[in-house]
Order: structure tokens, then sequence, then C-alpha cells
């Protein structure tokens, strides 16, 4: 994906600098440096500098980028509590240091998550290439400014322009799968801890508000060492927001959203608080045709509203970061198309997410809570009623020492619900990491130990290997994986408590990954990038939940394979970027004589993203294509398949000053084309539909 | 939404009214094409199975046809798995009829398996009706006749279909709190009534009953049936005797479940109109799945206990309820010839009396198993994935 808005935004941080520091490079040794997220390019306020050798303290900056006296050679250290420490040393040709600090809880498969390459060993090259290294090596990760600019307005919407991600949902819910996995087993974060319901093993993107996100960012493939028991298929990483904004959105089907967040921010410390509301009635008319009619009606959904409220506050201080979010979720429960009996059943979730963080020493703690309540109301049958309520608790450690990166936590889990289900779980683990440059090959090795509540201990480890060929990296990746059962595939599945079952945790042993990324600009400016990988994961003891009667309950039934390829190009000249991303995977399950596609995996799937960017003005198309795709655990059956689709969404966008505010105006053409299509059979998707957004900045932000 | 629910809705007013004139008449109909008949098969000479159907009740539903030896068979989807989630079949000749529920659509589904071709149709019945199940009745003038019983809706919808013409609809109201069955003896229309809050829960609220629909009009006999509870009943007639089977009443609300009342079976003559007696299922079972073997023995398949939910089936003698064949020793359910016990989801015999059983495995793979009536395993193939039932033609 070429990031050419964003790339406009990172080049002009330097300007910002040079204003807000008129007199920082005027002295010959004075540079300036600015702090961004490796994983999403989103520049990191309040970062704490200091070259070292030099004896003077620490210079704590209120901005991303600030000034610094320092020679060449000299050593530069920027901290930032939630990043790993970053130390480089400068250049006599960087007179501007882009310092991409990678999140200290946002630990992504070691391919994926190169922080270094973007550091200090290419400080002295050209700053062009600097800023390009910094903030557009990263294709995978998306900001949710720059999303905005695209007409988006949620965070599924924003998922779903990232490469490589399948999103999928029956109503206003939305969850994603990745590289073939099913959806439970891909594990979404928010600054490093997971949002996966631990009854369920879900987390659903549509109760997550845009406004308390800076970006996004999609990982395929394992992620033992960072994040654990789920990530089998892979890890899409949310960052918490920054900033100050007001969006005001209006769109068909009744379409409304208001979303305001405030920096508070004073010195070193910032208060971030926010709060958003939407609603929909989501009573779009679909084509259906599988009535008994016989014939293609046109019909409209009823009861698929959706009303969602969302608070947020993030305190970022020199020593503590907390990032708290709290939603509750109004739905209709529309059933299928033809079926009428969930006509009137509602749902009613509630969310809350609380993270801290703080350092003391080289050492960094982290704890976080998560709540998650159901209340299922069905008015004509009340003695259906149902509620759940989970809760996990999650602390962790890390600590660098001479071997490498340590890391413990602890964690529990409960759920409550209807029918006296109380099921209680225990977690703990182990991890260690390390980076090693040996035959000029970049190696990145960890293993981590998990320990859960009735699954005895399960190892994990990963190694890649890295290196620079010319203008080609090359780099191979291995790893094994565990995935234990969630609470609901132990003793749980609605609406009917089956078979008390003993499962054994899933376990990838083996995740494979070949991948050759190469780029290059050209003297008119021009930007292409090629990126390709071979992939494959084999994965024992698959728990797989067959719908069916008292025998047929949650079960570890076989081996799923998955091999496929994966791959992607950028070009990107001035204003206009162009985006393209293929996979073909097939994925299946393996379990006696039967071979089962995942449901809803397409064998080939693809993508692409144009957008036309100037400081004023953006205009987007992206398109996204689906093969056929299976939609039952069944042989692959041309009865049981849902048909290729092509989607088409246009944007148009254009943002002025007016006074002290910076607004952002955008409107955008979903399904532009009115393709009938179902995401997940029977729960049609709406045809063409519109929507207006607003967005208000003041014109100073960190 | 579709024409056919708005069909529905215009009869609810327009029936009302003309119902009680309405069914008498075609009660009256009924009894002159079927006098004496029933709905079960005539043939008496012993004889083997000539091809096997499973229904696929939840992964890829529809009907498996399998030659008598196995082999690739012949897929007959229905559609959905949030469309059909029937648990059973009814099967005439080389016609299937089953239904989905309130959950799955309210839909009832006619196959017609011909040496041509296949084809499946559907007809929507009324919605959140809850269909407990499908029957194919007698019908007149070339109509095929199935009477699906609503039971959400206390009544049981007769339909008639033509070729692939419009089908006809006319019901027959006020059939208890939840009819599950329904079949036609003496020109009568028989309805057996769980008697259960199946628009709920399906909490049974009193012992089953069986309804008789005089064909000629006039006051309604109602049966009640003291050893049946549960949420579902089904019937069986025989030489003039209904065998009526309800899986008894549990309650799943908590671990470990509790069983209320086992299952069991009465036999009902269905001249007189008397109970004749009844046969408890084993102590602690739960389920009673009947089907009506080609040699003439009842097979129900059913839970050994609410712990396991380990599948067994006996087969009995269907004058008395005897159990019969080779069994586990102390037990009343069959074994094959090591004396292991068979484990049947369903099962039935065809006319040597070779037990033909559906056995699920990981994956809800199906298996068909087919054991000699000395218990000995003669073979065994795949039939699909998610079979819920089996049926011999």
């Amino acid at each position: 994906m070429s990031r050419v808005w964003w790339c406009i935004k990172v080049v002009t941080l330097p300007a910002v600098a040079l204003v807000v520091l008129p007199s920082a490079v005027t002295a010959q040794s004075r540079r300036v440096v600015c702090a961004l997220d490796a994983a999403t390019s989103a520049p990191i306020a309040r970062v704490r500098g200091e070259v070292l050798g030099q004896g003077a303290g620490p210079r704590v900056s209120g901005t991303a980028c600030f000034a610094v006296d320092a020679t060449a050679a000299d050593t530069i250290m920027i901290r930032r509590l939630g990043y790993t420490t970053w130390q480089g040393v400068v250049t006599a040709a960087a007179d501007t240091v882009f310092a991409a600090m990678m999140p200290a809880a946002h630990v992504l498969p070691p391919t994926t998550a190169r922080a270094n390459a973007c550091g200090v060993s290419r400080a002295a090259d050209p700053a062009a290439e600097q800023r390009t290294e910094a903030a557009c090596r990263r294709g995978e990760s998306l900001s949710a400014d720059r999303a905005r600019t695209l007409g988006v307005g949620s965070t599924s919407g924003l998922v779903s322009l990232l490469p490589y991600t399948f999103p999928r949902g029956q109503r206003s819910d939305a969850a994603v799968s990745l590289r073939g996995a099913r959806r439970e087993q891909v594990v979404v974060t928010l600054d490093g801890l997971p949002l996966n319901d631990p009854s369920t093993g879900l987390a659903n993107l549509g109760d997550v508000p845009l406004v308390a996100l800076s970006g996004a960012t999609v990982a395929p493939g394992s992620d033992p060492i960072g994040t654990g028991s789920g990530a089998a298929g892979g890890v899409l990483a949310l960052s918490s927001g920054r900033g100050t904004l007001a969006s005001v959105r209006v769109g068909a089907f009744g379409a409304r959203r208001v979303e305001v967040a405030s920096d508070l921010g004073q010195g070193a410390t910032s208060l971030r608080v926010g709060a958003a509301y939407s609603d929909a009635r989501n009573d779009f008319a679909f084509v259906n045709r599988s009535s008994t009619s016989g014939s293609v009606t046109v019909e409209d959904r009823v009861n698929n509203d959706a009303m969602r409220t969302s608070v947020l506050a993030q305190l970022q201080a020199p020593h503590v970061q907390i990032v708290a979010v709290a939603s509750h979720a109004s739905l209709g429960m529309v059933g299928p198309v033809n079926v009428r009996a969930y006509d009137a059943d509602r749902s009613q979730n509630d969310r809350l997410f609380v993270r801290a963080v703080t350092q003391r020493g080289r050492a960094v703690f982290s704890g976080g809570v998560r709540a998650f309540g159901l209340a299922y109301r069905d008015p004509t049958r009340p003695v259906l009623d149902g509620e759940a309520r989970a809760y996990s608790v999650d602390v962790d450690a890390r600590r660098s020492l001479g071997l490498g990166v340590f890391r413990a936590g602890l964690g529990a889990d409960r759920l409550r619900a209807t029918g006296n289900v109380a099921q209680d779980r225990v977690r703990g683990f182990a991890s260690i990491s390390s980076t090693l440059r040996a035959l000029s090959i970049d190696w990145v090795g960890g293993a981590r130990l998990d320990g859960v509540g009735g699954n005895g201990l399960l190892p994990s480890a990963s190694l890649s290997a890295e290196r620079a060929i010319s203008r080609v990296l090359v780099s191979a990746r291995i790893a094994q994986a565990v995935r234990v059962p969630t609470l609901y595939d132990l003793f749980f599945a609605s609406p009917q408590r089956l078979i008390v079952r003993a499962l054994r945790a899933e376990r990838v042993v083996l995740d494979a990954e070949a991948r050759a990324r190469w780029r290059a600009q050209t003297r008119s400016g021009t930007t292409v990038s090629l990126d390709g990988a071979l992939v494959a994961r084999t994965t024992r003891d698959a728990i797989v939940w067959f719908p069916g009667n008292f025998g047929w309950s949650p079960d570890n039934v076989g081996t799923e394979q998955l091999r496929g390829v994966e791959a992607r190009g950028t070009v990107s000249r001035g204003p206009v970027s162009l985006e393209a991303w293929g996979t073909a995977y097939r994925s299946e399950l393996v379990t006696g004589a039967l071979r089962i596609p995942t449901p809803y995996v397409p064998t080939r799937a693809g993508g692409a993203l144009l957008q036309i960017a100037s400081s004023a003005m953006s205009l987007g198309v992206a398109t996204r294509w689906l093969g056929p795709r299976p939609f039952t655990a069944g042989p692959r059956n041309p009865d049981f398949t849902l048909a290729g689709v092509s989607l088409v969404d246009l944007s148009v966008s254009t943002s002025h000053v007016v006074g002290p505010l910076h607004a952002l105006l955008s409107l955008s053409l979903d399904n532009a084309s009115d393709r009938a299509w179902q995401s997940t059979r029977g729960y049609p998707a709406p045809g063409r539909s519109w929507s207006l957004a607003l967005t208000l900045r003041p014109t100073q932000t960190p | 939404m579709t024409v056919i629910e708005n069909r529905f809705h215009r009869n609810a007013t327009t029936h009302a009214s003309r119902r009680a004139l309405l069914t008498p008449l075609l009660l009256g109909a009924l009894a002159v094409i079927t006098a004496c008949s029933d709905s079960t098969p005539t043939d008496t000479a012993p004889r083997a199975a000539e091809g096997i159907i499973v229904l696929d009740g939840f992964i890829q539903p529809g009907l498996t046809l399998l030659a008598d030896t196995g082999g690739t068979g012949t897929s007959i989807p229905f559609g959905a798995s949030d469309e059909f989630d029937a648990g059973g079949f009814n099967l005439r000749n080389d016609t299937v009829v089953a239904a989905s529920s309130r959950g799955a659509g309210d839909q009832l589904y006619i196959a017609a398996l011909s040496s041509v071709g296949t084809s499946v149709r559907r007809v929507q019945m009324p919605a959140t009706s809850n269909p407990g199940g499908a029957r194919l009745l007698v019908g007149s003038g070339g109509r095929s006749l199935v009477g699906v019983p609503l039971r959400d809706s206390a009544m049981v919808m007769l339909v008639s279909i033509a070729g692939t013409g419009a089908p006809t609809f006319e019901r027959i109201a006020d059939l208890g709190t939840c009819p599950t069955d329904v079949f036609q003896y003496g020109g009568d229309v028989w309805v057996v009534d769980a008697n259960a809050n199946c628009a709920v829960d399906y909490t049974p609220t009193g012992p089953m009953r069986l309804i008789r629909v005089p064909a000629a009009g006039g006051a309604r006999q109602v049966l009640s049936l003291p050893a049946l509870r549960g949420s579902s009943g089904s019937a069986i007639v025989r030489d003039g005797v209904a065998y009526i089977s309800a899986g008894g009443d549990a309650d799943f609300s908590s671990f470990p479940y509790v069983l209320r009342a086992g299952g069991a079976i009465t036999r009902v003559d269905l001249q007189t109109g008397t109970v004749l007696g009844s046969r408890a299922m084993p102590t602690g079972s739960y389920g009673a799945n009947t089907k009506l073997g080609l040699d003439g023995k009842l097979y129900v398949s059913f839970y050994e206990d609410l712990i396991n939910f380990s599948t067994r089936t006996i087969a009995f003698e269907g004058a008395t309820l005897t159990p019969s064949g080779v069994r586990v020793a102390g037990a009343d359910w069959l074994a094959d010839a090591s004396g292991s016990p068979v484990g049947c989801s369903s099962g039935i015999a065809d006319g040597l009396g070779r037990l033909y059983c559906l056995e699920s495995r990981a994956g809800s793979a199906t298996f068909v198993l087919v054991y000699a009536p000395d218990g000995s395993l003669l073979r065994e193939f795949a039939a699909g994935q998610g079979g819920v039932d089996i049926g011999l033609r």
C-alpha cells in the first residue's frame, strides 16, 4: 500500500519542527529527532530523548519532534513508556533522525515487526530514504487518519482496507480472518492486550470505536511469542488513538455517528478523553434468491438496527500509561433472510477494557482488565432470555537482559452465564526473545511457555532470519503455536449446554513462511515495492464445533492444513498511490476421510486501493474481490458455496483550514456497483450506500 | 414477505370462518380414498434393501442416496444449514418429505427421487408456526398430500400438490398444545399431541395425547397417553395398532442434567381407541427414535444416559414390544458379534433382519454399518456428513 498521504504528513514533521523549534537547526551540530510509531507510522508525542555521554539530562518533548545538540558518532537514546527504547548513532549526513519506535506491547511476528531496520542504521542515509523507510515500509498498517480520508468511519471499515484481511459479520458485528484461519484463531489486540472474548474466543470489531484508535496493523502468521495462545492465524494489532478531534457522520439506512475526543495534555502528561455514539436502522433492501416462492424477490431487512455508545480515556504520564474503553451496544438480532423467528429478538453487549503500563528501571509492568456482558432478550419467548458475563485479568512484566527480552505474566478468566454456567481458569506464561546478527543475517528467535488451567504446559517457539540482498529483503520464518480451548469450546454451546469434554489445545506444529520484499525508488520519485510470500501452516488437534445434537460438541477433530501464496505490490508517485494484493490459499481440515475447507475462506482473493491525494483533496477507490467461499463445515460442494464477488468503494474528501480548525469533509459510496452479496450465508450485506462525514481537528496538534 | 406468506396471511382470516365447513369436507374426501389404509409399507415378503437414504440435517443439509453396498452416493441438497434443521424424514416410494422448524424458516421440503433425476421443492409454512415434521399421506386425484404438524400453532397443515403446480393448503386447528405427528387410519386423521409448551421452551405440561379427527366431522376424540412425556411424540401404524413413542423429559439447564421422565412406547388400538399397553425405555435412558424395519420389528434408538450420551438401539417385536436380537449381556439393546453394544443414532432393518446402523464419527462424518441378525458386521461405508436419519427403499 502506498503511504503517500501519510508520508506527506510525516514529511511535514520536520517542517513543523522547524516552526516549533526555530533555532533547532541553525547550528551545524543541532539535529531534529522525530519519533514515529513503527507499527502505524504515527508521530509519538511526549518522548524523552538524550544524547548519551553528554551528561545532560533527558529532554521531554511535548511534540513528536525535538532538537538536540549532537555531533557525528553521538548516540541518541529515546524513551517512551509503552515503546521499546530506541537508540542510535548519529551520522554526519543526518540533520533529521526518524526514530521508529516499536510498541512494547505490540510484539508481532519477527519478519513483520522488524523495527530496527527503520532505525539508526539508516540514519546516515539521505533524508528522503529515511522518510520512506520509517513511514512507508510498513504497508500492512493503516492509520485511522488516513482511513478517514478514504471515507471510513468505523474500525471494521479500517480493517477492511488492510491487505490480507477477510472481515466477516452477520449483523453489525464484525470479526476478521487472516491467512485462512478461523476467526477464533486471530487475536485482536489493543495496545498489546487481546480483545478476544475469553468465552467465545472472538473479538467484535464493531464494539471498538474508531476514535479510540490511531491505527491498525495486520500481521498474518502465528505470533506465539508476543501474543501467545490464540494467535495461530495472525494478529490484528490496534493502537490507541491520539489528538483532539470531533467527527459527525450520516449515511444511508439511517446511519448516524458522532465521535469526539480531546487531548487535555500539559507538558509531559496527557489526558485524552472521548466518546462515540452511533446508530443505524440498517433496513436496507436485499435480493432474496432463496425464497420458497422460487422467484427472486427484493425485501427489506428488519430488526437489523444497531446502537452503540462508547467512552474512552487515555492517560499518558512519564511513568504510567492508561487506556480505558467502555462500550454499550443494543442490537437487533435478525435471523437469516427466510427465518422470521428472530424478528423481535434483541441483544445488549457491554464491554470494558482497561490497560495500564508503568516502568520501573529497565522493567516494564503492564496490567489489564476486560469485562464482557451479553444480555439476550426474546420478547416472544422470555424463558429463552439469557445473560453471560466474562471477565479477564492480566498482568505481565518484561525486562531486557543480556540474552534478550524476558517476559512473564499471569492471568485469569471467568465466565458466568444463564443456566448456572460457572467457569474459571488461570493462566501464566514466560517468554524470551532475542536478536542476533550473524553471517550477514538478522536472526530473531524466541520461546514461550504457557500454562493454562486444564491444559498443562504448552511450549511454543519462533525463529526468523532475514537478509538484504541488494534491494531485495529475503526472509524466512518458522514457528510453533498453540490455541487453548475457549471456555465456550470446553463447556458452553448456546442454547444448550452439551457434553463436558476435555479438549486438547490445538497446536500449530508448523507455521512457515518464506518471503521476499523488493522496493525501489527512481530518481523521478516513483516508489515501487513488491512483496511475495509462500506460506504454510499445519495445525494438529484442530478444535471445531459442528452444530447438531448432543454428540456434536466442539472436539479435536483432526489436522488443519494451509498452503498458500501472498503477494502485494505498491506504486506511488507524487500524489498518486496504488496498492494491490492477492492471496491464494488452500485451507482445509482433514479428519478421517473428510477434507473440509475452512468455511468462508476463498481459495483466491484480492484487493486494490488507489488514492490520489493532495494537501487539500483525496480521491480513493478501494476494490476487493472474493472468490467462491464455502459456507458449511463440509466437503467442497458447489451447492454450499457462496459465489465470488467484486466490490468497489469510492471516496472523495477535502480538507481545509478554517480558523483554528482543520476540517476534513469526506463523501463515500460503498458497494458502488450495487452488488448483491453476503458476507455470511443468509445474512445479506447492503447494496450501494453512501455516507458523509465531517471531521474537525485543531490545527495545532502534537 | 413472499407470495406464499401473503397467502397464509390472507388465509388466516378467511379460513377462520370457513374452517368448520371445509375441514369435514376435506376429511370426508380423504376417507373415500384412504379408507382402512395407513402410512406403513405394505410389502410382506422379506427383501433386502434396494437403496439407502441418509438425511444430513446440519452440515450440508440434504439427502445422500446410496446403494445397498455403499459406494459413491448421490447428494441431493436441501439448502443452507440455517434453513434446514430436521432430525428425520418420511419416505414413501420415491418421495421424501421433511420440515424445518421456526428457527430454520418454517419450511416443508419435498424431494422426488426418480430414476431419471431428482427434484427438491420447498414450501413455505406460516412464519414461526414451528413445523414438527412432515408425513406423506394419501392424496386424491393424483395429488400428493403431506401433513405438517405446526407445533406453535396447534394445528396441522395439509399440503396438496400435483406435479409442479401450486400447492393448496388446508388446516386442521385446535389440536392440543403441540402437535408433533399426524397419520391417517380408517379414513380419519390422527394427531399426536406432545402436550408441551413448544412455543416457548418445549417443556412438557402433561402426558401426551392422541387426537382423532373424524373424517365425517363431529366431536374429536382425545386419548390420554399417561406413559408418554416429552417434547415430541411420533407414531408408527401397523395392523391397526399405533405405536406411539416419546423420548422423555430432561432438564438441561444445569449440569449434571436431570432426567425427569424416561422414554416409552405406547400401543393404541385404533379401532377401539384404547391403550393396549406401554413399554418403558431402559432406566436412565433418554430418547426414543423409533423406526419400523422391513422385518416388522420396531427399532428404537436412544441415549443410554445423560452423561456420556452413548447411543443404543433396541429391536422390539412389534406385537408385544419384547426386546429381540443379539443383545448386550444384562441389557435390552443390540450387540455386535463380540457382545459390544451397537451405537446407532438411528437404525432400521431390511426384510432379512439386517440392521442398517447410522453412526456419527469425528467431524460428524457419517457411516452406515450393516449388521447381520447374528450381530456380525457385514460391511460399513461412508454416508456423507451430519447424518441424522436413515431410511431404506
